[in-house]
């Protein structure tokens, strides 16, 4: 049970959600760790992240010794053993579930729990803060990565994104696949997961993100105790890759088991900056892919009714600094009507443009979603964290709706469908191929 | 709290203000049977299109209207049953007028339920239908594509024949053509009239107040007074004197093994806590003995689980493993599940599945789908809904009781999805091309 008696914000600046005016916390350690707490009283469960911001786009050391591909995520698993065990049998022995994930530009370990949160938030940090490296379990855990590549490896929408970027990018590491091979991860040895810890698990480099029913300035505090580092670090600061604005290959196939072909069409956009440049271009592409592609919107309807598309179809949208695409994915009967069924809906949307109901109606949608967030912890934490790594205010994204206008949405419709193309189709295998009847 | 509303229909209340959304569920009861196929169907169907949103794109616009509701209608399995569940979930706070906001969201759902888009002699819409079935068609067939699931699916199948739990919720590929617009309006009309109903509702209104919402917002006319009540969803059996192993093959890089357990364990026995702490303590989480010693010790797989279905006193082992360590990982896993079955419970296993299932039960309270979804099954299985009172059961579990739930379990049916004998491993790089 968390008491409330003797509760401080020491050392933590409050900010207002604009929307719901909730309260959020936010602070810096000493060593640069920073520091955010959303207050959620009446919640049993209290939700913690730790992250720091190195993920598979991280492919040097800060000396430029370059790194085995998928050495982010085996560092992920890698992180869970301490000389005393196995980190997920402290956080069961106390009923907390913990988990880690691995993105392209951050690395993230949670746990969330009922009661016990402060010893289980320590337990967080010194996970982080100490690695752990016998050669005996560096290997074993390459036979249990290789079995989680290989699940990849069946799971058609994995190999389909992955084969987009891949299509996509010619240079820019988001081309790589976040596990990397069986092949890549080969090499990965004790000496290299302890520089590569070094390098980018420095508190200067983090951020601790909790919601829930805690006191928030112990959670600074302890913070402050635990993250700490003799050694000099920085904030990753990434140099933007040169990527060439045209894709590399303008289509990937692979044959896999599948019923029938999943089509992944790519646009490639001029990455959007940082900051709240970020923030309102990421909601603006949002509500316009709202417009089109949600279920009722101005392209998915007609292709549903036209049996060509189905519930699989739909898109996303994903920028950061230096790299940005737009993705439309559906599962698909016939390959080549559907792309030129989906080809002509973009040219029609850009010729007809978008009407103001279609915008406000997305707008809606979009802020109910954001009120949402504040349904549970977890959705709370992971707000903040995109709010925190994206350098944007609290506000920022609530901002975006509502600044955002017919005119607006029309000129990044124009640009994305305008944008360079790549297609990545998945075919059925001919030998598991289900034979596809006419109804 | 609870409130009998017409003949069948029950209001389930849980009044919260946690949360800025308010969450309704009408769900119904029937037989998993010759008519699970058009069941599925018809719940794609009610949410395609109303009298007054007649397509999918004016169900969709309603929808952002009302702040980004969501709805979703379909079909689930509760042991030897099937559901047909509506559910809207809509922000009701930081909106203008919030009550009215909240009765538009009653009224929205009972429009859904009760009046879908008709076409000739009152039967359902006859393009919304044949849009369904081709889409349904292509979602059982897509069921393939997600390997685990299917491996799972049809070990289940196999395991359960003869039984409704061994049919998909989802229903069959050939029974889709029979799902016609006359049948569909003539089924839509008899659940609507004869099944038994539950409706929750998550949000700030009290049970009076809940109450008479419903009654003018959601609840329909034309309820029979007689109740066809769908047989129960509970049947257990043992095992098969001698289990069966099963292979499918498919080009897949990694094998799926599922195994299925059995025992004549009811949800009402006084062993069913003890049923359901050998199934956590050989497999519930990263601290149980399949994480352990598959995973941990011999590096064989990535994921390996257990759950205990207890509906059906049925016990499913899931792992996905190299191809060539199949063996090696059924034997361990055989090993594993015997050791355990004997009430042997290793100290640290038991602490973290009891832990964990503590934790999931404090948890309910912030969760609505999941506190919704424990009194949905309790209430079907008729067991106590008190999530406290299983826990205390739970902790009172001994080897002793385990080990006499061992004693009547044994193994089924194993089912291994693997690439054909001698077939190479399909090498990424290989397989993808470039055309430029």
């Amino acid at each position: 049970v968390i008491r409330r008696a003797g509760r401080t914000n020491a050392g933590l600046v409050p900010a207002q959600e604009p929307l719901t005016r909730r309260k959020v916390l936010r602070g810096r350690t000493e060593q640069g760790t920073e520091v955010w707490v959303a207050p959620m009283p009446g919640f049993t469960k209290a939700y913690a992240l730790a992250t720091t911001r190195y993920g598979s786009i991280d492919t040097l050391l800060p000396d430029g010794t370059v790194l085995p591909v998928g050495i982010a995520h085996f560092l992920e698993h890698k992180m869970f053993q301490t000389p005393e065990g196995d980190v997920f049998d402290v956080y069961a022995a106390r009923g907390a579930s913990a988990n880690a994930f691995t993105t392209f530009d951050h690395t993230t370990y949670l746990f969330s729990c009922t009661s016990r949160f402060d010893e289980n938030f320590g337990t967080l940090l010194e996970t982080m803060a100490r690695i752990h490296t016998d050669p005996k379990g560096v290997e074993r855990e390459k036979g249990i990565i290789g079995q989680e590549i290989a699940m990849y490896d069946d799971d058609p929408s994995w190999r389909g994104y992955f084969n987009l970027l891949e299509a996509l990018y010619v240079k820019h590491p988001v081309r790589i696949d976040v596990a990397g091979t069986k092949e890549t991860i080969a090499p990965i040895d004790p000496a290299i997961l302890r520089r590569t810890h070094e390098a980018y698990y420095h508190p200067r480099n983090m951020v601790v993100v909790v919601a829930g029913d805690v006191d928030p300035g112990r959670v600074l505090r302890r913070t402050g105790e635990i993250l700490r580092s003799d050694a000099p670090g920085t904030r990753n600061r990434r140099v933007p890759v040169e990527e060439p604005a045209d894709v590399a290959k303008a289509e990937a196939t692979q044959a896999l088991s599948i019923s029938r072909p999943h089509v992944l069409l790519g646009m490639k956009d001029v990455p959007p900056g940082s900051g709240e440049a970020l923030v309102r271009t990421q909601t603006h592409v949002a509500l316009l892919l709202d417009v089109l592609f949600s279920d009722g919107g101005r392209i998915q309807t007609p292709l549903y009714e036209e049996g060509i598309v189905d519930d699989s179809f739909g898109a996303s949208y994903e920028a950061e600094a230096d790299f940005a695409f737009g993705v439309v994915s559906a599962e698909v009967d016939a390959i080549a009507p559907y792309r030129e069924r989906l080809e002509r809906a973009l040219r029609e949307a850009v010729a007809s443009g978008l009407t103001e109901e279609e915008v406000e109606r997305s707008r809606r949608k979009v802020l109910g979603r954001h009120l949402r967030t504040f349904n549970a912890p977890e959705s709370v934490a992971h707000w903040l964290l995109g709010v925190s790594l994206e350098e944007a205010g609290l506000g920022a994204g609530v901002e975006a709706v509502r600044s955002a206008t017919r005119e607006i949405l029309e000129g990044h419709l124009r640009r994305l469908a305008a944008a360079p193309r790549a297609w990545s189709i998945l075919v059925p295998r001919a030998e598991s191929a289900l034979t596809p009847k006419k109804q | 709290v609870t409130k009998r509303l017409a003949p069948g229909v029950r209001l389930h209340v849980l009044r919260t203000d946690r949360f800025t959304t308010t969450l309704c569920r009408v769900a119904l009861h029937r037989d998993l049977g010759a008519e699970a196929t058009a069941t599925a169907i018809l719940g794609q169907v009610l949410q395609s299109g109303t009298t007054r949103h007649p397509s999918r794109e004016a169900v969709a616009h309603r929808l952002a209207d009302l702040y980004g509701a969501s709805l979703h209608v379909g079909v689930e399995k509760l042991g030897d049953r099937q559901l047909l569940a509506a559910s809207l979930e809509w922000p009701t706070a930081f909106v203008p007028r919030p009550a009215r906001v909240l009765a538009e969201g009653l009224e929205f759902l009972r429009e859904v339920w009760t009046d879908p888009k008709r076409g000739a002699e009152g039967a359902l819409d006859p393009d919304i239908v044949r849009t369904e079935q081709v889409n349904h068609v292509r979602n059982l067939r897509a069921l393939k594509d997600d390997k685990a699931r299917y491996a799972l699916r049809a070990c289940i199948e196999k395991a359960c024949e003869g039984e409704p739990f061994g049919l998909d919720g989802e229903g069959r590929e050939e029974d889709v053509p029979g799902a016609t617009p006359a049948v569909l309006a003539a089924l839509h009309r008899r659940l609507l009239s004869t099944a038994p109903v539950e409706i929750f509702l998550v949000g700030d209104l009290g049970l009076e107040e809940a109450a008479e919402a419903v009654r003018k917002r959601l609840l329909w006319p034309g309820r029979a007074s007689r109740i066809a009540e769908p047989p129960p969803p509970v049947s257990v059996r043992a095992a098969r004197s001698r289990p069966r192993r099963l292979v499918e093959t498919d080009q897949v890089v990694q094998g799926k093994l599922v195994l299925a357990y059995r025992a004549p364990v009811e949800p009402t026995s006084p062993l069913m806590p003890a049923a359901q702490t050998l199934a956590g303590v050989l497999g519930g989480g990263p601290y149980a003995r399949l994480f352990k010693v598959v995973r941990e010790v011999h590096g064989l797989c990535y994921y390996a689980s257990a759950s205990w279905s207890t509906a059906k006193g049925l016990m499913l082992i899931q792992s996905g493993v190299e191809p060539k360590n199949e063996p090696r990982a059924t034997r361990l896993i055989r090993q594993l599940a015997a050791e355990v079955g004997r009430g042997v419970l290793d100290r640290k296993a038991l602490e973290g599945y009891r832990e964990a299932m503590t934790h999931r039960v404090k948890s309910l309270a912030d969760s609505r789908g999941g506190a919704v979804g424990w009194y949905q099954e309790a209430l079907a299985l008729g067991i106590d809904p008190s999530p406290r009172r299983w826990l205390d059961a739970l902790r009172r579990v001994t080897p002793a009781a385990v080990r006499r739930v061992g004693k009547s379990l044994g193994l089924d049916t194993t089912f291994f999805l693997g690439p054909p004998a001698g077939a190479a491993t399909p090498a990424k790089a290989a397989a993808t091309t470039g055309a430029s």
